[in-house]
Formats: structure tokens, sequence, C-alpha cells
């Protein structure tokens, strides 16, 4: 997903490098605890939720048995503004997860190993759960939902900065 | 626009990829030295003759881990890691002291590998000694050692990835740092999966928000340090940093 802003009027107190980096800061961290609450884009909670078989063993192992796409946390520890681009006319930030890999686990007699395997790159994974595939069902989860974008507004403010963001 | 590619991932593929070649290498070597076994002559004397030869193939092993394997696992890391993690938050410079912390993590990453080696030589020494005092197959022996080669690389991918994961985790407090100075105070959210397999130390700060100093004063009880590691060694736990003001509007309690 991008944000994008487009300046209009005068120039900025604050320069759009400035703002750029500290949005670039700020927004990763907002996708991964709501996904992490087990929240999608519209801030609702994921659904379907995991197959029994699946519950039966993550939580046999001990996770957490929400449907929060976090088992090693590496998908959701990757998510990062991978992009930063500004001009004089406002800046687009790319947030996207990483193209690294996790140790791929499975969960075998109540604990979860390591198969000396490697998962799908994490965009790929991100990508699979966001839009499905095959028996996946989509749990969209790679964007600002309204009350990530509210809460990242309020934080530039905290900064001073009062700027018009755009999710897309 | 297309994303660029996260360079901290590549790095693990890399480092990945790196680590098959090297167990291969391993394996190949110490095959060869195993296959001396076969060369000891007379049933009467053999015995005698593989413990001699056992000894020697255990200490060819030693060398082969020591001047092969982490010295090649010791170049992925540092010539792959370093550089390339300071680029995980792309479009972002961060500051030339960073690459003095990372080159700390990863120094203090291969010295885990070392004792990884450390471990599997002792390993296959026993698993020879085993083969020679049973008299067991040569080819069950060579899938023993092969097996424990294994272990060792799935051993030094987590060290690998534990590394990596220590860089980003810097490089985020970093940049923040850098993006927030004079704007605005900002805290660290800690945070990750909770669960029972969450350590002590992260059962504790999980959803809650630390201050730079906060993080310096934390102590995880592993000796590592808290903003690169977290909770410890393959800490699933990452920053997330936000400004003071919302975690106070939010809630969140802010350990300083």
């Amino acid at each position: 997903m991008s944000i994008v802003v487009t300046r209009s009027g005068g120039p900025p107190r604050v320069p759009l490098e400035r703002i750029a980096k500290l949005v670039a800061t700020l927004a990763p961290g907002l996708i991964r605890e709501r996904t992490g609450e087990g929240l999608d884009v519209k801030d609702r909670p994921f659904k379907p939720p995991y197959s029994r078989d699946y519950l039966l063993a993550k939580t046999s192992a001990g996770r957490n048995p929400g449907v929060n796409l976090t088992v090693t946390n590496g998908l959701l520890g990757s998510v990062a503004a991978v992009s930063v681009v500004v001009t004089e006319q406002g800046f687009t930030i790319v947030i996207a997860p990483g193209a690294g890999t996790s140790a791929a686990t499975r969960f075998v007699d109540g604990v979860a190993k390591r198969t000396g395997k490697r998962s799908p790159t994490h965009s790929v994974l991100g990508a699979i759960h966001h839009y499905g595939r095959g028996q996946m069902p989509a749990r969209p989860w790679l964007a600002l939902s309204p009350k990530d974008m509210a809460s990242l507004m309020r934080q530039l403010l905290d900064a001073g900065i009062a700027i018009p963001l755009r999710g897309r | 626009m297309a994303p660029k590619k996260d360079p901290t991932g590549a790095i693990a593929d890399d480092a990945v990829a790196d680590l098959e070649i090297i167990r291969k290498q391993l394996d190949r070597e110490i095959r060869k030295a195993l296959a001396k076994l076969d060369t000891a002559p007379g049933e009467d004397t053999l015995v005698k003759q593989q413990g001699r030869v056992a000894a020697q193939v255990a200490s060819q092993i030693d060398a082969t881990m020591k001047a092969k394997g982490l010295k090649a696992i010791t170049g992925v890391l540092r010539d792959r890691a370093i550089e390339s993690a300071l680029a995980a938050l792309g479009g972002v410079d961060l500051p030339v002291s960073v690459v003095t912390e990372i080159d700390a993590i990863v120094k203090s990453q291969t010295a885990d590998i070392a004792d990884v080696f450390g471990d599997a030589s002792s390993t296959i020494r026993k698993a020879i000694a085993l083969g020679t005092t049973t008299s067991a197959s040569l080819s069950d022996l060579i899938e023993g050692v092969a097996e424990k080669i294994g272990a060792t690389v799935t051993k030094a991918q987590a060290a690998v990835d534990a590394s990596v994961m220590a860089a980003g985790r810097t490089a985020v407090i970093r940049a923040a740092t850098e993006a927030a100075d004079g704007l605005v105070d900002l805290v660290y959210l800690y945070s990750g999966p909770e669960d029972s397999r969450n350590r002590p130390f992260c059962r504790v700060h999980v959803g809650k928000a630390l201050t730079e100093s906060g993080i310096a004063q934390a102590d995880n009880g592993q000796g590592l340090p808290v903003d690169a590691f977290a909770g410890g060694y393959n800490c699933r736990h990452v920053w997330s940093p936000m400004t003071m003001a919302e975690a106070r509007r939010r809630g969140i309690e802010i350990l300083e």
C-alpha cells in the first residue's frame, strides 16, 4: 500500500522530507499493531476463523489462538516503508512486507519446529493473506485502516504537522 | 512505482543460500575424511586401527569446522549483513555510527556460531566413537554425521536470522530518532505475539511502550542489548515507534 501527500498552498513549516521520514517511521507500526490485534483493514475482526486443525496445532504449541497472521512474527515484523519518494508536489511512501523469508515452522506434537526450509517471501505471503489463494481465505490487512489513518494524523499533529494524507 | 527489494530480507536469503553451500562443502569434506575408516585392514586389528583413524578424522573435522564452516559463516554475516541491513528502511539515511553498532552485533553472533560448531564437532566425535565401538556401518555413521551438520547449519541459519532481526531493530530506532529529532517525543511500542511462548521479559513488556532511555536501561537477563535483541536471541518482538502523546491517549503504559 502507499501513502500519498500532495502539497497545496505555501511551503510547509516542516520540510516535506522530514514529514515523509516521520510518516515512514510511524505508519508501519500501525499496520503491525492492528493486524496483530486480529483486525482487518476496516477495523473488523478477521474472518473466517482458522480451521479447527490449524487452531488446535497452533494453540497446543502455546501460540496465540487469534487470527492475527502471526506465528514467528516474521511477516508483520518485516512491514516497513520500502520506498520514500519526495518531490516538490508532495511525497509517496510505499509500505510493504519485506522480500525476505522466515524459517518455515511446522507444529509437531505441540511444538513449533523449524523444518530447515524457508517460508515464501514475506511479500508473497502477505499478498496470499491479503487476497486469498486456493483454500486460503482473503484476510485483507495491508493498508491503513480508518483508525490507523486517524492515529497517524493525530501523531503528526503531535509534531505540529497538519497535512492531508491519502492511502491507496 | 515498484517497491525496491527489501535488503534485509535479501541478506537473509543470500545468507541461507551461502549456508547451504557451506553445508554441502562440509558434508563433502567430512565424508571424505570418514571414508578413511574403510581403509583399516585386517579384522583382528580393525577396532584398534579404527580408533586411531577415528581420532585423526575427528581432528580433521574440527579443523574443517573451524577453518571452513566458521570462517565462511562469519563472512556471510560480516560481508552481507552489516551494510545491507543499514538500508533496511528504504529512503532513510542512517548515521555512520550505526555501522559500528551493527558490527558489534554481528561479532556477538559469530561467537554464538563458534559455539554451535564447537558443539557439533563434539557431537560428531561422539558419533565417530560410537560408530567405532559398535562397528556400525560406515553409511550409518556418515548419515549420523550429515544429520549433525544439518542441525548445525539450521542453528547457524537461526543465528543469521537473529543477526538480521537485530540489525533491523537497531535501524528502526536510529531512523525514528533521526526522523523525530526536534519535532516530537517518540516511544517504542514492544510489539508482537502475546502467548505462552513469550519469555518473562517479553511477557512483561509486550503491549507497553519504552522511551529510548527505558530501552537502554532494560535488561533481558540474557546479556544481550535490548534495543537490538529485544527479549533475547531469536526474539519475535519488534519496536513500533509512536509519539509519546499518542501512547498516553491510548492508555499505553510507558516505561521510561
